[in-house]
């Protein structure tokens, strides 16, 4: 995965060196609403979420929230009611000790909405099953220089085992307690297609670009990988929702789809069901005792 | 269909038996005029040299051994000998039985053979059987504006009616609605597998070494299978075996040179062809950006070819082509191309009997590696490589029929990924996918009969086997694309075989000297396809066998025209209606990983498509003028179970209306101007109706697969060419050509995203992305 990265940022950086971009007026046919979910669970005890908006015209300037939905999790055993948060319309929370366990099916249950406007509510489900419980080793942070992109900054390792069947992993930098990689952009996912069932041994996972100021670290910062076991669909989806989200040319793109989505009923959106674990190092810079003398 | 196919194929047969005792009693009033066309001074024959009868306003051309034949009433007739730099002859013969003469031309000047033109009647366009055939004489092409002043044989058919190009700027092209992977594309018979350099902005030849281009859209001929829609045919200088000479050129990209001469005069003779680009030599260097100055990016490739004359009758060619193109850095670095090798023998019997034994040898691979740090250095390598034989037979049964027969073998060997860790520090494991072996059989035959002055048959028959052969591994996979299991062929275990027999026949009537109604029915099998969802394809994409995964793709063409001539065959024009029914055509599922997957054919789509067209041709072959106008209407759909909700949807290369205007005007001796006016319009496209928000980030929503459509494109290039004074005795000829691509500046659309606007991320916007504005150019051409 990261080689196809790599290659196509390359192919990438030959064309738009050439290239001119401009605005241009399209008016896109009419579309139909659809229910969008973001849900995400995982092993972590913390009040999880689940976020319902509507599906909008590309050129409106605000994404309707779903308010006054049912929503429910199940794990096969009991059944949770999600409430609705005061300060965010559309964004359903479960209580703050919840917590997913590895090997487990969830179920995410959405009733009592009407996103098509027909009058008649509609009702909407997602099965996903927690992959199993990994562990990390270490996490080791160090610098990186890459003089084609100009860019330089910190790379976060991991030493971990990964088991011999097939694993997806999705990885997240954290600086201080606050996550850096917080959209889709910034994740690192890959399959294990490279390293399945060795020791990944000190295998770059994330990194922290200088050229960001939120990514810039200082001597003592603390740095945290978090390593996200994640199921082959969520894998998937997320390289559609790359793939669909990035820039597209002709030379190097598929034909445009539709994210697979794992809710029923024709709604968008994914209902994320992922172990994960964190592990940390402290930024180490030779050059600060010089530079205090 | 299937019935069909045998019913034709039965047909063939019948008629391969039936006709020579009926066509020997036709004609019988006339005689035979048997010639052939010579150098005066080196006696060596001239190819392709043109004989013309004023009085009937008809003619011929010689072959590949000088030869020519007419069929003319007792009389007196005036023959105009032509050949492409040597002094036409005028020749008056008495026609009072059969005879044969030799006739022979005086060089014009001290230059041999820059344009070799085939065989070829002047009066082609009306009576040749095949349909939907297209050539570009070199000298014509070479006047071609052209991107950045490289003159390119690619870009160059993709002006053709029918042809279009995938996108602005790739060498890939569609013919008549069919995928870029369904052409077959040869160079000295050997099959190029991926015709492009620089990301496809030019392509793999080198118009130098180039002798001869053809374009058959389709009806190709039996000899040839293997592709569903087109075989382009590029045959490469032989060389001259009388004197040594070179051709060249300077460009803003790439500078080239050809040598060519005797290596043992009026028997061997050598040619040799380089070319390389150089912003990586001439413009890097000088960047600030210590990056840049790093960076590696160049192409080059190399035709070499050596022909021996061992007697009258036997001859052998070697012919060999290496290109490469290389990008990257010091830590990251790409590269591709093709290595191809032939060696056809040419073995005539007598004037009515030639043999070709031909060995082909073609390889296409890529290599990257990257080493951004010490623990992720690793190397990637994909391969695929076709060992082959061909054995090709013409027999000149008598005045009215020409029959050939023969076969052909190919041994496919793919080797889609090996990841192997580069250095002791890397983590990654060597990787290998799976090897996959296939052989390719072919078995032709057809007759050319003529019945009569005007009517003429062309009917033939390939029987083609393709055989999956070990070692190889095979993934089963259950309704919904899943891996089920897989299963370990030893080698040379045959696991799977597809066969069928691929009619094809033509039918031409004169309705007169000068204009003919023409008709054709082919049936083409492909069973190797490109894995590439992308418009235009990438080195990266790989090849891949059928397998009982994947079926051969079957495509049935029916085509009629109507070829009319004026000016005594100085203006062709032509109009040609096609329908054409492609079955288990190739799509893949969305967002499909066609690169290191062990399972890629579960990412294969498979349904069936159909197109349909008119293509309208003027062509311009004057003193004065030369090219051609063109405009196509078509429309070529698809229906894919899996894909667009089983809806029927437009294929990518869709674009109905197509016009060409390609105008090469000799204002003076010294002084061509040239002009090309293209108008497509746009490619379909999917675009997003509606989007969400998903991990921070706006993700569209679909309706229709390509249900939009771009702006049409459209585009002026300019061009002009100054020859150099020549001089009596002057050895040196050059000429300068200036040439502006997209002359108005249009700013066709090459790709449309959609952007979050800055204040507001969840909002879109449409934001189209151009290659090119006007592109000025200057190259400088040579010879001596």
């Amino acid at each position: 995965m990261l080689t196809r990265i790599y290659i196509a940022v390359l192919f990438a950086f030959m064309v738009v060196f050439n290239s001119c971009s401009e605005r241009m007026d399209i008016n896109p046919s009419e579309l139909a609403v659809y229910l969008a979910v973001d849900a995400t669970l995982t092993n972590e005890v913390k009040a999880h979420t689940v976020k319902l908006t509507q599906t909008k015209l590309i050129m409106d300037t605000v994404i309707p929230p779903v308010q006054y939905a049912t929503v429910t999790i199940s794990d096969g055993e009991r059944e949770t009611l999600l409430t609705e948060s005061d300060t965010l319309p559309g964004v359903y929370l479960t209580p703050d000790n919840y917590a997913a366990e590895p090997g487990k099916v969830y179920t995410l249950r959405i009733t009592n909405v009407d996103v098509n406007k027909d009058g008649v509510n509609e009702s909407y489900e997602s099965v996903a099953e927690m992959p199993k419980a990994l562990k990390l080793d270490s996490v080791t942070v160090e610098p990186f220089i890459m003089e084609v992109f100009d860019i330089k900054g910190w790379s976060l390792k991991c030493w971990a085992y990964d088991p011999p069947e097939e694993n997806f992993y999705l990885f997240k930098a954290w600086k201080n307690d606050t996550l850096v990689s917080d959209t889709l952009y910034e994740y690192n996912f890959t399959d294990d297609v490279f390293f399945n069932g060795q020791y990944t041994n000190g295998i770059e996972c994330q990194r922290f670009d200088e050229s960001k100021p939120r990514e810039v670290v200082r001597d003592g910062d603390v740095v945290t990988l978090e390593l996200c076991h994640i199921s082959e669909e969520y894998f998937e989806f997320l390289i559609g929702a790359i793939t669909e989200a990035s820039f597209k040319a002709p030379m190097f793109s598929g034909p445009p789809a539709n994210v697979p989505s794992n809710i029923s009923d024709g709604a968008v959106g994914f209902f994320r069901v992922y172990y994960t674990i964190k592990g940390s190092d402290t930024v180490y810079i030779e050059h600060k005792e010089e530079t205090d003398k | 269909m299937k019935l069909l196919t045998y019913k034709i194929s039965l047909l063939f047969l019948m008629a391969l038996l039936l006709n020579s005792a009926r066509s020997s009693d036709l004609n019988t009033d006339r005689k035979r005029l048997r010639g052939k066309v010579i150098d005066v001074n080196t006696k060596e024959v001239l190819i392709g040299a043109t004989v013309y009868v004023q009085e009937l306003k008809t003619g011929t051309a010689t072959d590949i051994n000088g030869m020519f034949m007419l069929k003319l009433t007792e009389g007196k007739y005036t023959l105009k000998i032509s050949y492409i730099g040597y002094k036409s002859s005028i020749e008056t013969i008495d026609i009072g039985d059969n005879i044969s003469q030799t006739f022979s031309l005086e060089n014009e000047s001290r230059e041999i053979g820059d344009v070799v033109v085939k065989a070829q009647r002047t009066d082609e366009n009306i009576t040749r059987t095949e349909m939907g055939v297209e050539r570009i004489k070199m000298q014509t092409m070479r006047q071609i504006p052209a991107l950045m002043g490289e003159v390119d044989v690619i870009k160059a058919i993709q002006l053709l009616p029918g042809v279009q190009a995938t996108a602005e700027g790739s060498s890939g092209f569609s013919v008549r609605g069919g995928n870029f992977d369904q052409n077959l594309i040869l160079v000295d018979e050997a099959p190029i597998y991926n015709a492009s350099h620089l990301m496809g902005f030019f392509s793999v030849f080198n118009n130098d070494a180039v002798n001869d281009i053809e374009l058959y859209k389709g009806d190709i001929p039996v000899a040839y299978g293997g592709r569903l829609s087109s075989l382009l045919d590029v045959s490469i200088k032989e060389g001259n075996d009388q004197l040594w000479h070179a051709t060249g050129g300077l460009g803003t990209i790439s500078s080239r040179l050809t040598i060519q001469g005797p290596l043992w005069k009026n028997k061997t003779s050598v040619l040799l062809a380089g070319r390389r680009s150089y912003a990586d030599i001439v413009f890097f260097p000088f960047s600030k950006q210590q990056a840049v100055r790093d960076a590696t990016l160049f192409f080059y490739d190399i035709n070499a070819k050596i022909k021996h004359k061992f007697n009258s009758k036997n001859t052998l060619i070697l012919n060999g082509y290496i290109g490469q193109d290389k990008f990257g850095q010091k830590f990251a670095e790409f590269s591709f191309g093709n290595k191809t090798a032939s060696a056809i023998w040419k073995h005539t019997y007598n004037e009515n009997v030639i043999t070709n034994v031909t060995g082909i040898y073609s390889e296409y691979g890529y290599t990257t590696y990257s080493s951004f740090t010490e623990a992720s250095s690793i190397n990637l390598v994909s391969r695929l490589r076709d060992f082959g034989i061909k054995v090709d037979n013409t027999i000149i049964l008598d005045d009215q029929n020409t029959i050939k027969f023969g076969l052909s073998s190919i041994h496919h060997r793919f080797f889609p990924g090996l990841i192997e860790p580069k250095g002791e520090e890397s983590f990654y494991s060597r990787t290998e996918l799976p090897h996959n072996s296939a052989l390719e059989w072919g078995v032709y035959g057809s007759n050319i009969q003529e019945l009569g002055d005007k009517l003429t048959l062309r009917y033939g028959v390939r029987f083609s086997i393709f055989q999956n052969v070990g070692p190889g591994t095979l993934y089963n996979f259950d309704d919904e694309y899943n891996v089920v299991d897989s299963s370990e062929y030893k080698m040379g275990d045959v696991y799977n075989v597809y066969q069928g027999m691929e009619p094809r026949v033509g039918l031409v009537y004169k309705l007169n000297p000068l204009s003919s109604i023409k008709t054709s029915y082919a049936r083409t099998r492909q069973y190797v396809h490109m894995a590439s969802n992308s418009a235009g394809g990438t080195p990266l994409d790989v090849w891949i066998a059928s397998n009982p995964n994947i079926k051969p793709q079957i495509a049935d063409q029916v085509a009629t025209g109507y070829f009319r001539n004026f000016l005594g065959n100085q203006i062709e024009t032509s109009v040609e209606l096609y329908y054409k029914n492609m079955m288990n055509t190739i799509d893949f599922k969305d967002h499909a990983q066609l690169l290191l997957n062990k399972h890629i054919d579960g990412e294969f789509r498979i349904g069936r498509s159909w197109a349909y067209g008119a293509e309208f041709m003027v062509r311009l072959n004057m003193e004065k003028w030369n090219g051609w106008v063109s405009y196509t209407l078509s429309k070529t759909k698809r229906e894919i179970p899996e894909i667009n909700n089983g809806n029927i949807y437009i294929a990518p290369y869709d674009r109905p209306n197509d016009v060409s205007i390609v105008l090469n005007y000799n204002i003076a001796k010294r002084i061509t101007i040239s002009a090309n006016w293209v108008y497509a319009t746009g490619s379909p496209m999917t675009i997003p109706a509606g989007n969400y928000s998903t991990d921070n980030v706006q993700v569209p929503v679909y309706t229709a697969r390509n249900g939009y459509r771009m702006p049409a494109y459209h585009r002026l290039d300019l061009g002009v060419t100054l020859k150099n004074k020549q001089k009596e005795g002057r050895i040196w000829e050059s000429e300068w050509n200036f040439s502006a691509y997209n002359a108005y500046a249009r700013h066709n659309v090459w790709a449309i995203n959609f952007v979050p606007e800055e204040d507001n991320p969840s909002q879109l916007f449409a934001e189209k992305t151009y290659l090119f504005s006007i592109v000025p150019s200057i190259t400088y051409n040579f010879k001596f």
